[in-house]
Parts: structure tokens; sequence; C-alpha cells
């Protein structure tokens, strides 16, 4: 019966997601169109603010902070390293959330950083700023986030390598034991969740599949996602600068930060969720010592995928 | 017992791994996104025995660009609001000075085969509803005879980093008797077109322009055709 459910389950899930790429697409396109929407309305705000109109500092940061989430639709902005690292790893909702903030709120405050410490310091051109920007942040970004990518599906793979072993060694109990003198020890799943009926059967621990479970983790995590300033955010400090408006454009700036913030913090959301689904079914069919470094391991690879294909596109 | 667990649980480990594929395989693969709008229009110069001759093309960056453009550099609007003569050309130089391979967001296609055109000429920038307005001629290296069959224009931009899009009817110039034209806009919502530009985002982008036919699949493309 639980089998039964757990198929249509994920049935429904395959379903659903092959039966949304084409509305994918529309959505995407549909995003695209409300970011020129609000790129728009940012060009006329800021105009109302050099007439000095009021509620234009308002219109402004709502203008950049729906510019900020819509814009983040579009590929880039840690959502698959996000989205990817929620899936495959044993992070917690709530610190997934804080990293896909604190990414978005320094990916902004490293613009400010970049663009008014850029002109008032060293005097650089706008030009060069957009060619630092897209010739070598992006690229930097694009290879940090692949080698967490790989890092992860590391983690995985020596996962599911330590579950292969151990599956040998429950059908030939007395080689397995020889290399893992350790593994009585290694049972965290708790209860006997396992009900494999194999007494031999060790598993890799949960806790080898967890991520950010550091400052580090989470350091790493952030920077490679900052280090890339939005283009938009850049395009709208140089305007900010030239007019004299450079107050308001930073917080405009740290508005966009928020919008981003939110869409990426959705899917936070929508991976931990995901993750949840599996590792239900998975530890209620006895497989989850296979499933969680599996996705993992997928989850790795597809993060890793995605920033080689963004950095070639960089590139070319 | 174990004899009859063991079949169930591989089924169970190729379903769960068919579920994971399912889950993954049609993600979409990366593609840029866009910074920048680009609104085209587009005008085909006919002449005498209904030959392409050149084509008008307009480009409207979007208002945000336009602010962006004008601070980069360093250019203050006059008191109407346009720019000055000066601030013009400036621009125009700027506009005109076309890297390698960009091919101005229109590909003109005959038969199916790629068109040469001529570097722009006459580039004329000013301003319109606060959007930087570009227009220019390119005219077609080796003039098109519409009689053998319609000619095509694709507006896109490779990378997707401008979305370059058709925002007017195009216009004919000169000999327009006979001739007629038409517009095939791009639709996400469309299924068909849709999933080809699934699998298109899965190659890399060296192996699509070699096909422009098939690039052009998710681009605005607009149609001349003449009696």
């Amino acid at each position: 019966m639980r089998l039964i459910a757990g198929i249509v389950l994920i049935a429904a899930v395959v379903l659903a997601v092959s039966a949304g790429q084409g509305s994918y697409d529309a959505f995407v396109a549909w995003a695209y169109a409300q970011q020129r929407v609000f790129q728009n309305e940012m060009a006329s705000a800021i105009g109302a603010l050099q007439h000095g109109k009021p509620g234009a500092w308002m219109a402004l940061l709502g203008a950049a902070g729906a510019y900020g989430f819509v814009h983040a639709v579009g590929p880039g902005h840690g959502k698959y390293l996000i989205g990817g690292v929620g899936l495959g790893s044993r992070v917690p909702v709530s610190r997934l959330l804080v990293v896909s903030l604190a990414s978005s709120l320094a990916q902004a405050l490293w613009a400010i950083l970049l663009v008014y410490g850029g002109f008032y310091l060293l005097q650089v051109s706008a030009r060069q700023l957009t060619t630092l920007s897209e010739a070598y942040l992006a690229p930097a970004s694009y290879l940090a986030v692949a080698g967490i990518g790989l890092l992860l599906a590391y983690r995985g793979a020596r996962g599911l390598h330590r579950w292969i072993r151990a599956s040998r060694a429950a059908d030939h109990p007395s080689s397995g034991h020889r290399d893992q003198p350790d593994d009585a020890h290694h049972h965290h799943y708790g209860g006997g969740a396992v009900t494999c009926g194999c007494g031999g059967h060790h598993g890799p621990r949960v806790d080898d599949v967890a991520a950010i479970t550091s400052l580090r983790d989470a350091v790493v995590l952030v920077a490679s996602i900052a280090v890339r300033p939005c283009t938009g955010a850049i395009f709208l400090l140089v305007i900010a600068w030239q007019l004299d408006i450079k107050g308001p454009g930073a917080a405009a700036v740290i508005a966009m930060g928020l919008g981003t913030a939110l869409l990426i913090g959705t899917v936070a959301i929508s991976s931990v969720a995901a993750r949840g689904l599996v590792h239900a079914y998975g530890s209620r069919s006895g497989i989850l010592p296979m499933a969680a470094p599996s996705l993992q391991l997928v989850s790795g690879l597809a993060i890793t995928w995605f920033s080689i294909a963004l950095l070639r596109l960089a590139l070319a | 017992m174990n004899e009859s667990r063991h079949p169930r649980r591989r089924a169970r480990r190729q379903l769960f791994a068919s579920a994971l594929l399912g889950v993954l395989v049609p993600m979409p693969p990366a593609e840029a996104h866009p910074h920048i709008f680009v609104d085209t229009e587009i005008g085909f110069v006919v002449g005498a025995g209904q030959v392409l001759e050149a084509l008008q093309i307009t480009w409207r960056f979007d208002a945000f660009h336009t602010l962006y453009t004008l601070a980069a550099e360093g250019i203050a609007r006059d008191a109407d609001g346009g720019l000055a003569d000066a601030d013009s050309a400036f621009l125009a130089e700027q506009y005109a000075d076309w890297s390698p391979g960009f091919d101005g967001f229109a590909k003109l296609l005959s038969g199916g085969d790629s068109v040469a055109l001529d570097t722009p000429a006459g580039l004329e920038v000013d301003l319109a509803d606060d959007m930087l307005r570009v227009r220019f001629t390119r005219q077609v290296i080796e003039p098109i005879a519409l009689a053998a069959g319609e000619a095509e224009i694709s507006v896109y931009e490779g990378t997707y980093y401008y979305a370059a899009t058709v925002a007017a009817m195009p216009e004919i110039h000169g000999e327009a008797a006979g001739c007629g034209v038409r517009m095939e806009l791009f639709d996400p919502n469309n299924v068909e077109l849709a999933a080809v530009q699934t699998s298109l985002m899965a190659l890399s982008r060296e192996e699509t322009p070699e096909n422009p036919s098939i690039g052009a699949l998710f681009a605005d493309r607009v149609f001349l055709a003449c009696d």
C-alpha cells in the first residue's frame, strides 16, 4: 500500500514537472515581460526623483524590489546552487533561507562597493565596471559554483560508494567488515528505521550528506553567488552616481537584493520540500541509505552542469 | 525472505532512478537572461523589378538602459529633454562600431540561406519617448529577387543579453506594388516551439548559429513576399 502511494506520489511529481515544461517557458517569458515593466518604472521613478516629486523614493524602491524578484527568475543569482543544495543536502530550511538572504544582500553590497568605490577611488569608467563584472566576476562565480557542485557530487558519490560497499558486505559478511571496523557506530537512522532484514547492511551516515554545517560552508556559498554583482544593479548605480542620487540608488539596490532574496528563498523552500518528499518515501521504503546520497550526487552534478553551461555562454 | 525482497528492492531502485531522471532531465539548461530590451522596426527597401535592395532598421532601447547609456557616457539631456547635436553624433559613432559577428539583431534570410548585408549606413541617434532611438540602413550586398520567394528577417540576439523583439508591422518603401509583409512573433505558449526551444537550449552555443533558421525558431520573424 505504502509502495503504491509512493509510486503515485513520484509519478505525480514527474508528470507535473514534465507537463510544466511548456508553462515554465511561458512563465519565464512572463517574468521577462514583467522585468521590462519594472525597468521602465525604475526609469520613471528616477525621473520623478530628479524633479523632486513626492513618492518618487518609494516608487524607486518598489520598482527595484520587484525588478530583483522577476529578474532572478532567469538563470544565475544562485538559484541552481541554492536549489541543488536544498535538494541534495540535509540542510534545515531556515539555514538555507539565511544563506539566500545573505547571498542576495552581499551581492547588492558588493555592487555598491564596486561601482561607488570604483568611481570615487579609482575613477574607472562605467564600461570598465560592466566589463569587470561580465568578463571576470561572472565567470569566477560560475567556476566557484561549479566547484561547489562538484564537491556536493563528490560527497554524494562517497555516500553511494559506502552504500554499495555495505550492500556487498551484507552479501559477503566475512569480507566487508575488515574494511570498515567502525561501521557499527555509523547507524544514525535511529530506532531501527532501516528494516532491511540484512544484519550487516551499513549505509552512509546521514551526517555525511549534510552541508552548510559550518560557517565556512555558508560563507563559501554566499561568496560564490555574491562575487558576481547583478548587471541591473550596476546599471542602476551608474545612473545614480551620474545623476547624483547616490543615496536612493544604493537603497534601491538593497531593495533589489531583497527582491532577489525573496525569489531565491522560494526556491530554497521548494527544494527542501522536494527533498522532504523523496526522503519520506525513501525512509518508508527503506531505500534512504541509497536515495539520500544519490540525490546529492545528482543535484551536485546538475549544479556543475548548469554552471559550466553558463560559463561557456559567458566566455563565448 | 531475502530472495523475495531483492527483486522488489531492485524494482524500487529502478523506479527511484527513473523518477530522479524524470525530475532532472526536463529542467531547463542554462541560458542567459536579458538585461536590455530592444524594440526593433524593419523597413524593406524594394527596387524596380521587385528586388530587395536594403533594410531600414530602427532600434529603441528601453528607458532604463537609455538612462544607463547616457550616464555611462556622461551625457546630460538638453533643456527640451533631447540630445545635443554633438552628443547625438558621438552616440552615432559608438553605435556604428559593431564588433565582429554582430548582426544588428536582424538576420536576413532568403530560401533559408543567410544573406549578407553591408555595414550600417546613415546612422542617426535621438531620443523618442525617453528611449534612445537608433536608425540606420543596410544595403543587401547582392539584392534578392523577391519573385523567386519571400525574404525573411529573424530578430533576436543569440546570447539573450539583449531581448530584441519586433515592435511594429514592417513597412515597404519603394516599389511596393504587389508586395506584402507579415509577422510571426515568438509565442512561448506555443508548445511545439517551446519544445524546440528547450531542445535547442541543450545545444551548445557554438552549435546553434551554424543554422540560423533553427536559431530563428524562437525569434520574432517578419516576411516580405511579392506576387
